[in-house]
């Protein structure tokens, strides 16, 4: 995948295409998929998006990767611990927005929406100066809006 | 062969209006269109030494995003929706094909009051049977059935699929990494959650694994009260059969995995927690499992709410890689965390997060030795509904005990503010802060800069302004550079219309050198849609 060509996996902050663990209930997928779904916004998402990646290589990552994404602890250890100290990634480009699914709960409106991010991850290696790599690939952002109760 | 690939495309364009006109069937729900599209110009340049410019393309860009939704009944009970998401362009940042780029092309179906409800999707989509089998976002075809159960509490599932794990339309090669898969499911109130998974991978596109396997697993979850427990069971037990990749290149082999998770929580405490084990054997490469092959994993956490909002939670997890290798690789990790106000009396004035973790990791032959200390805390303040101050701080320290010049430690600090300010109508948010980072080890680095966000907004203007600058010190002083950048982006909305501007100007300045300065500026003008269009 061209997540491999980007960086060591465990630099990135959410790299590859990850499903939330589903070990239980895929049967209970009802089938009402046109009934109240609204996509979300392709430019909320790439705020979202900005968001997440401007916080790379800071303690605020923390707040945005899911309990549930896997080895959450060891990716975090890896930024903080051997990501370079001026390494920051840059957004390029934001496409491909697809709302996987969504629901309502609790007066809000829970929406996984899958992405893809051009990114370039940006330092200054001590001996070579300025360096840059890009890379391409999937997110999967779980966004909630406030809705009104019905 | 590029132009016969779009042609599914163009076909699945021109049944819009086809299915639009459809639409006004008696008793039928509306249909609705809504998206949006982005015409894009943006200009990259640089000036000085223009090898050191973020911007690896210079020149002017356009870009035009198209994003849209459709959906409706053309019968009561059954439903369509066409989802497209693509761009025109000739930008090497948005796309590394030029021209109509399809990224998110998908066609659904349902119908609900059939004898035998069903899905149909094709194109673009997530199928997610079971992590071990089949988690992969696909350009495929699948059709889902709901059988009637006959039984109150019960519902059965059976999903069939064939698809291609591919990124692009464009360049669509679906022998590259092909997909076959079915999934038996039933879901019932009192017996639990069951799932046999079944799926075929086969690739042929010249990579470096070649052949097809295939993977079959059994799922299954089951809540239950044990005392003044309340549990969940859940797990997963699969087998692999087929072409792996291997350190000889591509070899038939078998594999197995297996998870197991119980989630339980006090019914009448505030306590919460989790155990899990994973095994997954030399050879389950499953391609569109998301599972680490010759793997073994067990780790246990729980959590304690206190009255007066304080979380705790603590956890111990073991990893071993290469299990099976004779060099077994084993990573111990424990940690704890604790966060919630800090004062019981006015717990929205002040809040804070202390996070820490040890970690110990080695392998047989004693190549890897290592151990790692991480810290991190985090305060926010809240002086009043106007006024926050976010403080964050961490240290990691890595013992690696193979050599004596490889320790690491890393030191960060980041304080931050914001404030809302209301004048004559016009809504300000004001951040500024610093940013502190160093890492010790073979060579020592350090980055220190300020930063400012502003945000204005009156009416149906938005102003944004981004500014900051720091300085990398490196131990050897000619390798230090300072970076200042400055971010403006400008949005007026005027109904269904939005324009706006961005222009974002960074320098490089090296101690030594040449300095780089690069620009990008850009203008946009969106316009979303939200139509019902029949009823």
């Amino acid at each position: 995948m061209i997540l491999k060509k980007f960086l060591p996996a465990a630099l990135l902050l959410a790299g590859g295409f990850c499903v939330l663990p589903a070990l239980a209930d895929p049967a209970a997928e009802p089938l009402t998929h046109a009934e109240g779904f609204v996509p979300v916004d392709p430019a909320l998402v790439e705020e979202s998006v900005r968001d997440v990646f401007e916080s790379w290589n800071s303690p605020a990552l923390e707040q945005w990767v899911a309990s549930a994404f896997p080895r959450r602890d060891r990716m975090l250890n890896a930024v903080a611990g051997r990501a370079p100290v001026s390494g920051r990634l840059r957004v390029l480009s934001v496409g491909g927005v697809d709302t996987l699914s969504q629901a309502r709960e609790d007066g809000a409106l829970v929406s996984r929406v899958k992405v893809t991010v051009r990114a370039q991850l940006e330092w200054e290696d001590p001996r070579n100066g300025f360096q840059r790599q890009v890379g391409t690939a999937d997110y999967v952002l779980r966004i909630v809006r406030q809705v009104p109760r019905p | 062969m590029r132009l016969g690939r779009r042609r599914p495309l163009a076909r699945a364009l021109v049944l819009l209006p086809a299915l639009a006109g459809v639409a006004p069937v008696a008793q039928a729900e509306a249909w609705r269109l809504t998206g949006s599209n982005t015409l894009r110009l943006e200009t990259y340049h640089a000036s000085g030494d223009e090898d050191k410019s973020p911007y690896a393309d210079r020149g002017t860009f356009y870009v035009n995003d198209l994003n849209l939704s459709l959906s409706g009944d053309s019968a009561p009970g059954k439903s369509w929706r066409i989802d497209f998401a693509g761009a025109l362009t000739d930008s090497p940042y948005r796309s590394k094909f030029g021209g109509f780029v399809p990224e998110v092309v998908r066609i659904s179906h349902e119908n609900r009051n059939a004898t035998l409800p069903f899905r149909i999707d094709l194109g673009d989509q997530e199928v997610a049977l079971s992590p071990m089998t089949m988690q992969r976002y696909l350009k495929a075809g699948r059709i889902t059935l709901q059988p009637d159960s006959y039984r109150d509490g019960r519902k059965y599932s059976v999903t069939a699929f064939i698809g291609a794990d591919q990124p692009h339309w464009r360049d669509f090669d679906a022998s590259e990494d092909a997909y076959q898969g079915l999934g038996l499911h039933m879901q019932d109130s009192k017996l639990g959650n069951y799932g046999l998974n079944i799926v075929r991978n086969s690739r042929d596109g010249g990579g470096p694994v070649e052949g097809s396997q295939w993977v079959a697993s059994a799922t299954g979850f089951k809540g239950f009260t044990l005392g003044s427990q309340q549990l969940e069971l859940s797990g997963e037990l699969a087998y692999l059969r087929g072409e792996v990749s291997t350190a000889k290149g591509s070899e038939r082999r078998e594999g197995h995995g297996l998870n197991l998770q119980l989630d339980g929580k006090h019914q009448s405490r505030p306590l919460d927690y989790r155990l899990r084990y994973d095994r997954y054997s030399r050879d389950f490469r499953s391609r569109g499992g998301n599972v680490p092959a010759d793997n073994r994993a067990m780790a246990a956490e729980a959590g304690w709410n206190f009255d007066s909002g304080v979380q705790l939670r603590g956890r111990l997890q073991r990893i071993e890689d290469r299990v099976s290798s004779g060099n077994r690789l084993r990573t111990d990790a424990a940690g704890a965390s604790v966060a919630g106000p800090l004062r019981k009396s006015r717990p929205q004035a002040a809040s804070g997060k202390l996070d820490l973790q040890v970690q110990r990791r080695g392998n047989a032959r004693g190549t890897v030795k290592a151990r790692s200390v991480d810290v991190q805390a985090g305060v926010m303040l809240n002086h009043s509904d106007k006024h926050q101050t976010q403080v964050d701080v961490g240290l990691t320290h890595i013992d690696d005990r193979t050599r004596a010049d490889a320790d690491r430690i890393s030191k960060r600090v980041a304080v931050t503010h914001r404030a809302k300010v209301s004048v004559k109508g016009l809504d300000l948010t004001l951040a500024p802060g610093v940013a502190y980072q160093e890492a010790r080890s073979r060579r020592g680095e350090a980055s220190f800069g300020p930063s400012l966000e502003l945000e204005a907004r009156k009416d149906n203007h938005r102003l944004t302004v981004q500014v900051g600058s720091s300085s990398f010190d490196a131990e050897d002083s000619t390798r230090s550079v300072d970076h200042e950048r400055v971010s403006v982006g400008y949005e007026y909305r005027r109904g269904q219309h939005s324009f706006g501007a961005n222009i974002e100007r960074s320098l490089r300045d090296p101690a030594e050198g040449e300095s780089t300065e690069s620009w990008r500026g850009g203008v946009y003008w969106r316009y979303d849609f939200d139509k019902t269009l029949s009823r």
